[in-house]
């Protein structure tokens, strides 16, 4: 008897995972009550849309579309995790995100182009990744070395980003008839391998790949080296790991460093995407930036479960984008991910009160039980 | 002269509603709460607030229109603070995540609702005609009561009030300072009969109707029509707060030279000096951003933050 109870799947165990779904749960219930409540009508519909993910009008094309939302979400989203695992929180998602994109567009027009084959997306790639850090580095050494709020810095800077981009675009590549960025040359856009023919999506390439790479080697560096693991006790408590010999200035730098250099990489993989993506000429912070915060707080800080949690919000997304249909915005989905951070923010306290309304449901099993057994 | 005048008014339109907000955040900090939502709590209320202007339109004239609106717009805020209230007060959240969580609510929502009612179209307009172009006696006063008190708003004096007031409660007033103590040590004022939780309420319900407030005053001089946006100010606001160390007099001097350099971005080209040194309009926007990072560089090794503040309040704990 004992033995097969063991060998059951005991919930208790897995109360983090559990209070995501909750957190989804109540996002998902927030957004059929507005939807319902605006309009009766239609808001069913909508709703099933929603979370079918559009799936059912768009086909498996969509699945290409879903790669794509979720390959910058994923970036930004293992940005914040190693940030917040670190204790540091990046919120500077947008500007990093931007000012990476731009400089994957800026490397393709002006300098990559002619290169050898491989070398035209990598070149900007790699550009891509380095601005994204660099644009972390000032509020990094602010934090570090002047104790400025690392929220507050890295908030300044996502404004600075903002007002400067125009002035740059403008600059540099503004295509005056469109409005927006100039498209960048065909042969540094992303390689496609297998990925049309997996997605049914003409346009689909290995972004979503490269992301998923990248979220892995991350779980890898914070769980399985030394760094990862002083990084963390960082961001457990700073103090105790100071006196225990880590050296905190060094570990803040690299871990806003890393997720700068992560929300970087967002914006060029987006970029450079098959499909094609311009930034416009307003004054607005990237979005992506910001849901990478989600994504995060979906996975609990794990970059593997961020994997899921970053695919989860493009589905949402993909569905998202047939509420015009309906005669509802697409911005619902910002509802029900903003619903998402918000139960993640007391997930500590869900958490807890879980385990004890689980453990007192065991206890009495365990009368019960025991009463029978007498 | 004129150009000087001008100027002036254009800096009351910055400095009363940052003034104002981030006094909504220091009565939610220094009772131990972090208030990153100042953001959202304006462009929600601001919406709000402009659908009431709309409802009042040609029920209530004049100046009252304006006053209700205002009101209701401060009752809004209260609801969405309590969001962050609950949060932080009853669930031991993680403030700042909660904070993010309905900054990223807010717009989000408002744009939803705003196209919902108007079949499409995000831009709620304002009309405006609350412009005082004189005010009897004061207007009359050499260079002040051109500077303060011609084309002004109600807003301008309501502003300063609302400064006034909180200055003297929080400092003065038993209220005020038991509120202040729950932000230093709540475990030692909870030992001596302060309802911490009561007292962070409370906190948090005069900042959401302030920060409510503020949102409308925001909008009302600077723009014709609501877009779901406030510039930023709610971050400017907290920004403020910290560069203000928390304490109300030097909020009032923060607060004042980031409207001075919002002025200067916003009016830069009318100013011949400035317009010729040529610098891109990017420099000049985005200089109150780049003025925080180097003031908060310099005073933020003494940090007069509350000590209990973005902590949970936990009675065992001591």
């Amino acid at each position: 008897m004992s033995v097969k109870a063991k060998k059951k799947f005991d919930i208790s165990n897995h109360t983090a995972v559990l209070s995501s779904l909750i957190a989804i749960l109540g996002g998902l219930i927030i957004a059929f009550l507005v939807l319902v409540l605006t309009n009766p009508s239609k808001g069913v519909p909508a709703f099933t849309t929603l979370i079918t993910g559009g799936f059912q009008m768009g086909g498996m094309k969509n699945l290409g579309t879903l790669f794509y939302f979720a390959t910058p979400i994923l970036c930004t989203g293992v940005a914040m995790c190693v940030a917040f695992q670190a204790g540091i929180f990046n919120i500077g998602g947008p500007g990093q995100y931007s000012v990476g994109a731009l400089a994957a567009i800026l490397t393709s027009l002006y300098f990559s182009k002619d290169l050898p084959a491989p070398l035209t997306w990598v070149v900007p790639l790699l550009v891509s990744i380095l601005a994204g850090a660099v644009w972390a580095l000032i509020p990094g050494i602010l934090k570090a070395y002047f104790n400025v709020n690392v929220v507050i810095g890295t908030i300044m800077f996502n404004y600075i980003e903002m007002y400067y981009m125009m002035h740059w675009i403008n600059d540099y590549c503004y295509d005056a008839m469109k409005g927006q960025t100039r498209a960048i040359p065909a042969p540094c856009k992303l390689p496609q391998w297998f990925m049309p023919a997996l997605t049914q999506n003409k346009s689909a390439d290995i972004g979503i790949i490269i992301a998923i790479i990248v979220a892995v080697l991350c779980w890898v560096l914070m769980e399985k080296t030394e760094l990862g693991y002083e990084l963390k006790a960082c961001g457990k408590n700073a103090d105790a790991s100071k006196y225990a010999g880590i050296k905190s200035k060094r570990n803040i730098m690299i871990s806003i460093l890393l997720s700068g250099a992560l929300c970087g990489l967002g914006g060029g993989l987006t970029h450079l995407s098959v499909s094609g993506t311009y930034i416009t000429m307003k004054e607005a912070l990237a979005a992506e930036g910001f849901n990478g915060i989600a994504v995060c707080c979906l996975a609990n800080n794990s970059p593997l479960a961020a994997i899921f949690g970053a695919l989860f919000l493009a589905f949402l997304t993909v569905g998202g984008n047939y509420m015009q249909i309906f005669g509802f915005q697409r911005e619902i989905v910002s509802v029900i991910t903003s619903v998402i951070i918000y139960f993640a923010a007391f997930s500590l306290f869900l958490k807890q009160m879980l385990e004890k309304a689980l453990n007192r449901q065991k206890k009495e099993v365990n009368k019960v039980t025991g009463e029978e057994l007498k | 002269m004129e150009m000087f005048y001008f100027i002036a008014r254009y800096f009351m339109y910055f400095f009363i509603p940052l003034l104002v907000v981030s006094v909504s955040g220091m009565f939610s900090e220094r009772s131990g709460v972090i208030h990153m939502a100042l953001d959202s709590v304006m462009v929600w209320s601001c919406m709000w607030g402009v659908l009431c202007l709309q409802w009042l339109d040609g029920v209530v004239a004049g100046q009252m229109r304006l006053i209700i609106a205002l009101l209701f717009a401060g009752i809004t805020g209260v609801l969405l603070t309590l969001l962050l209230a609950v949060a932080a007060i009853n669930l031991n959240a993680d403030q700042t995540i909660v904070g993010m969580a309905m900054n990223t609510f807010a717009p989000a929502f408002c744009v939803f609702f705003a196209r919902v009612l108007q079949d499409g179209s995000e831009h709620l307009s304002i009309r405006n005609d609350f412009l005082i172009e004189k005010i009897p006696f004061l207007g009359d006063i050499p260079i002040l009561g051109e500077m303060f008190f011609c084309r002004t708003y109600i807003t301008n004096f309501i502003g300063i009030a609302i400064f006034a007031i909180s200055a003297i409660v929080l400092s003065k007033t038993r209220f005020g300072l038991r509120m202040c103590a729950c932000g230093e040590n709540p475990q030692a004022a909870e030992s001596l009969g302060v309802n911490v939780q009561k007292y962070r309420y409370a906190a948090l319900i005069i900042a959401g109707f302030i920060g409510g407030v503020g949102g409308l005053m925001y909008i009302l001089p600077v723009a014709t029509h609501y877009s779901q946006t406030v510039g930023g100010y709610g971050y400017l606001a907290m920004s403020v707060l910290i560069f203000g160390q928390w304490r109300s007099i030097p909020l009032l001097g923060a607060a004042a030279f980031f409207a001075f350099c919002k002025t200067i971005a916003n009016a830069y080209s009318g100013i011949p000096f400035l317009n010729n040194l040529g610098l891109p309009a990017a420099f000049y926007k985005s200089l109150p951003f780049i003025i925080t990072l180097i003031a908060l560089a310099v005073t933020s090794k003494h940090d007069r933050a509350p000590k209990a503040s973005g902590q949970p309040y936990d009675k065992s704990m001591r």
